[in-house]
């Protein structure tokens, strides 16, 4: 028989430790989909919605049916934007005025790597996976930091610009270093992406999401220096102007 | 000094021919005193500016000095006109917005006369016609008598050969009449031709010679007989 | 005694019917300088424009149209600020840099001012860098590139670039006319709607209405103004003419509710005013010069039967045909000199007057336009003197004989 005293000094314990911890009587789903598939190292697809209206069922579909064919894990959830319990990630990503619905892809280390407004498809559910190595970088420079991806071969040590880079007192606590194999096959698609073809290379990329440069074989802490500067300018790849970041004419086919 | 020969000035209205000068053939001497009277609208006016270079004859030739006047260019004529020959008209024909220094002034303006020259030998003229007091005035701030010593001036100021005369007494009171005439003697005496045409029978009194125009016509008057109608 | 001695004498003496007729040439003249001073200098800020912002996009509800890019804000109409969201979402090159605004009059000290709500890029960059897996391998765009360990931008480059990247909730940049006129600095409290706002800075002078403007968060601006989550204008400022070309297209899909426009279309409106403004005024100076070379002509012929007599006097004391047509031609030069300056001169300060006015541009005397206004008025005047000058010249010499 369950002794009455007791079960009430229980539940008083339980309100205590609700207080006192400062929980909300509800957990938020989206966080609680992130941490699960963090733990799981899988990514997480959060639809975020106003109303369950013809498009945000749309999208629903789009995405469990993309998931379904594309055969890698990942968590999807669902969040209302008027869930109160959801607001701190609502607020993280400053989603309180993006267009609704929105699906948001988020990789294992917390990087969003896909936004997708009003509608998507399923090559955007697939394109959403990222390596690892890219979704490393996409982490830093979303935490507005200065990425030096650095492409070695299997045990090499980082070029010494690197470390005298990151070792600076200006540059070093905004600069993350990320550190891909050249012959990870799984990184070959992003490398691609960035035009690095050598075994040895350093990339320099900032936020939101710019590169900067490429250096192959050895790099020096004056030529980083160098691009970080020029990269801040109003047009780094041109000059300033109307036509300054032109893209070059095409050429003319020959007759 | 001046001859026509067979000059002839012919004005053709509404298909009619008028003879304003018929044929006239005639020579004035350097020097000479002339006086041409007839009556109004007998070809005074035209015999003056045919003579005078300002309009060629239909048919004939004058001469002034040796030269053809009408076989001259018209720059060259006027240049004649401006240096060789001097007008009198008879309402004096001041220009109404310049003073009376400035109208001596435009025939040596014309001839090309620097600017400072042209005002010494203005305001020399105007001395002799003993008008230095009224340099600064315009014509209608002087007397008739004033504005015909003007006038003088201005054809004195180039120092003519020929002085050409339209009714120089015309609008004049007897004293200024008089001082005209006077300073008429004074051109005359300093060798200058005079050709004065006339009603006044004083004027033509003091010429030497008179020519007498009737219907275009020019006959020389006999000395004595002096009827200026 | 000189050539210009007599024709200055003899206009002294008849100043009436000339200075009549010479009207009609300066007020064409007027006409013509001042239509032009201001053409040319409503071209000059056009091309300033395009020049600063030749690269720049206005998305802007449907029914708007704009005529002042500077005001592209001031019309009324709104947008949902989740536009803003979609655009930093996509992935169309070009759109780097918004800036969102939300106009709200309002008042200042108890005087109106126009207080803007604008959207820092800190709002909305982080939604750049979710464009999935081709994000690093777009092309370098323009003032994308934030570097984090270059100081923070000057608040105040918001006059020349047009985006501001950070800004508080009670923060505010004031116009410099606004500063002017209330005796703010940097660091001094403005209230709005009842709201105290720190000035972060007074922003420099730019000639634009965004001088009389104060600029404030724009969610702050929303919530104060209770206009609720919309914009009036999302502007995306480039630096290529090219991209922004192709972004017109890109966004009128992403956006089919919404106009998007390009500074190019903005001023176009503008340089057909231009255009016509010309046309017109060059219409209105052919009949003016007509009217007044007519004019002047008859009076040039009036003015030689009147100094016949004075003419056939010229000529009987030297003077030859030409001397007697450089007294007509140069009355005409000196009328010609004196039409042209004058027009110069009140159509330059017409010109100064009107064009802030009708073209919102301000205006100084184009120098080069006095030798033009000389030069039409010398020719019309000319040519109105030459054939009374012939006919002068042709006088019967007889006349300073005759009675008159």
């Amino acid at each position: 028989m369950v002794n009455p005293v007791r079960l009430v000094a229980a539940c008083g314990l339980l309100v205590v430790a609700n207080l006192v911890c400062g929980q909300s009587p509800t957990v938020s789903s989206g966080q609680a989909a992130l941490d699960a598939a963090a733990k799981k190292n899988v990514y997480t697809f959060v639809l975020f919605h106003k109303e369950n209206d013809a498009a945000t069922q749309a999208m629903r579909q789009t995405v469990a049916a993309a998931l379904a064919k594309d055969g890698r894990r990942a968590e999807f959830v669902s969040v209302s934007v008027g869930d109160p319990s959801e607001k701190p990630l609502i607020d993280r990503w400053g989603l309180a005025r993006s267009p609704m619905p929105l699906v948001l892809a988020v990789a294992p280390n917390g990087a969003v790597t896909g936004g997708f407004p009003l509608k998507l498809t399923e090559a955007d559910v697939a394109g959403a996976f990222v390596s690892t190595g890219m979704a490393d970088c996409m982490k830093a420079t979303q935490a507005r930091k200065i990425v030096l991806l650095c492409v070695r071969p299997a045990g090499a040590e980082l070029p010494a610009g690197v470390k005298e880079f990151t070792a600076d007192a200006k540059f070093g606590p905004a600069t993350e270093v990320v550190t891909i194999r050249a012959d990870d096959d799984a990184e070959a698609g992003f490398l691609k992406t960035l035009g690095i073809s050598a075994t040895t290379a350093t990339a320099i990329l900032v936020p939101p999401g710019r590169l900067l440069g490429t250096f192959d074989g050895p790099v020096t802490k004056a030529q980083l220096v160098e691009k970080v500067i020029a990269g801040n300018s109003c047009c780094p790849g041109g000059k300033c102007g109307p036509n300054g970041c032109a893209p070059p004419p095409k050429a003319e086919p020959k007759r | 000094m001046l001859r026509l020969e067979a000059a002839c000035k012919a004005y053709t209205r509404q298909g009619k021919t008028v003879e304003a000068l018929r044929p006239t053939s005639l020579d004035i001497g350097a020097g000479e005193y002339v006086a041409v009277v007839g009556p109004s609208g007998s070809g005074k006016s035209t015999f003056l500016t045919v003579v005078g270079g300002m309009m060629a004859p239909t048919t004939g030739k004058v001469w002034l000095e040796g030269r053809s006047l009408y076989d001259l260019t018209v720059s060259q004529r006027a240049a004649v006109r401006g240096t060789r020959i001097g007008f009198v008209f008879q309402t004096f024909n001041l220009v109404p917005y310049l003073t009376a220094l400035e109208n001596v002034q435009v025939p040596l303006y014309l001839a090309g006369i620097a600017p400072k020259e042209q005002r010494r030998r203005a305001t020399a003229a105007l001395e002799r016609v003993g008008l230095a007091d009224r340099l600064g005035h315009k014509p209608s701030e002087l007397s008739v008598g004033q504005q015909q010593r003007v006038a003088l001036a201005r054809t004195l100021v180039n120092d003519p050969a020929l002085i050409l005369a339209d009714e120089p007494t015309g609008n004049l009171d007897p004293d200024t009449r008089e001082l005209v005439l006077g300073l008429f003697e004074e051109f005359h005496g300093e060798g200058r031709t005079l050709v004065v045409v006339t009603h006044d029978p004083a004027v033509a009194a003091r010429s030497r010679r008179t020519l007498r125009l009737v219907a275009g016509r020019v006959d020389e008057e006999p000395p004595g007989e002096r009827n200026v109608a | 005694m000189r050539t210009r001695t007599l024709v200055w004498k003899e206009m002294r003496e008849r100043p009436v019917a000339l200075l009549t007729c010479l009207l009609a040439i300066v007020l064409g003249v007027t006409a013509q300088v001042a239509v032009r001073t201001v053409t040319v200098h409503s071209e000059m800020a056009v091309a300033l424009e395009l020049d600063a912002l030749g690269a720049n996009v206005l998305i802007l509800p449907k029914g708007v149209t704009l005529q002042d890019y500077y005001a592209a804000d001031m019309h009324g109409e709104t947008l949902p600020e989740e536009y803003v969201g979609r655009v930093a979402l996509s992935k169309l090159q070009g759109v780097d840099n918004l800036s969102p605004k939300l106009c709200v009059p309002t008042t200042l000290n108890g005087q109106p001012v126009t207080l803007t709500g604008i959207l820092p890029k800190s709002e909305f960059q982080a939604k750049a860098a979710w464009a999935g897996a081709g994000v690093f391998s777009r092309p370098v765009g323009c003032g994308a590139a934030g570097v984090p360990t270059d100081a923070p931008a000057d608040p105040k480059s918001l006059a020349r670039k047009r985006v501001i990247e950070t800004l508080g909730e009670r923060e505010a940049l004031v116009g410099s006319e606004v500063a002017a006129r209330h005796g703010l600095k940097d660091g001094d409290t403005a209230e709005f709607f009842g709201e105290k706002f720190t000035v972060l800075a007074v922003l420099p002078a730019t000639g634009t209405v965004d001088d009389a403007r104060v600029f404030a968060h724009l969610h702050a601006v929303q919530a104060l103004s209770g206009k609720g989550e919309v914009v009036n204008v999302i502007e995306v400022v480039g630096c290529c003419k090219q991209i922004a070309g192709g972004l017109v297209d890109n966004l009128s899909a992403l956006l089919p509710e919404a106009k998007v426009v390009t500074i190019a279309q903005v001023v176009k409106t503008q340089q057909n005013v231009n255009r016509l403004m010309e046309n017109l005024s060059l219409v209105f100076l052919a009949v003016l010069l007509s009217v007044g070379g007519a004019a002047m002509a008859g009076t040039f012929f009036a003015n030689v039967s009147e100094r016949r007599k004075e003419i056939g006097t010229l000529m009987a004391l030297g003077a030859t045909p030409d001397a007697v047509v450089s007294l007509f031609v140069g009355k005409a030069l000196v009328l010609g000199l004196a039409g042209g300056v004058g027009g110069f001169l009140l159509g330059s300060a017409a010109a100064m007057w009107l064009g802030p006015q009708l073209a919102n541009v301000a205006v100084r005397p184009i120098p080069i336009m006095a030798a033009v206004a000389v030069g039409v008025s010398l020719v019309v005047t000319l040519l109105a003197s030459l054939l009374p000058a012939w006919r002068a010249s042709r006088l019967d010499p007889c006349v300073c004989f005759r009675e008159v």
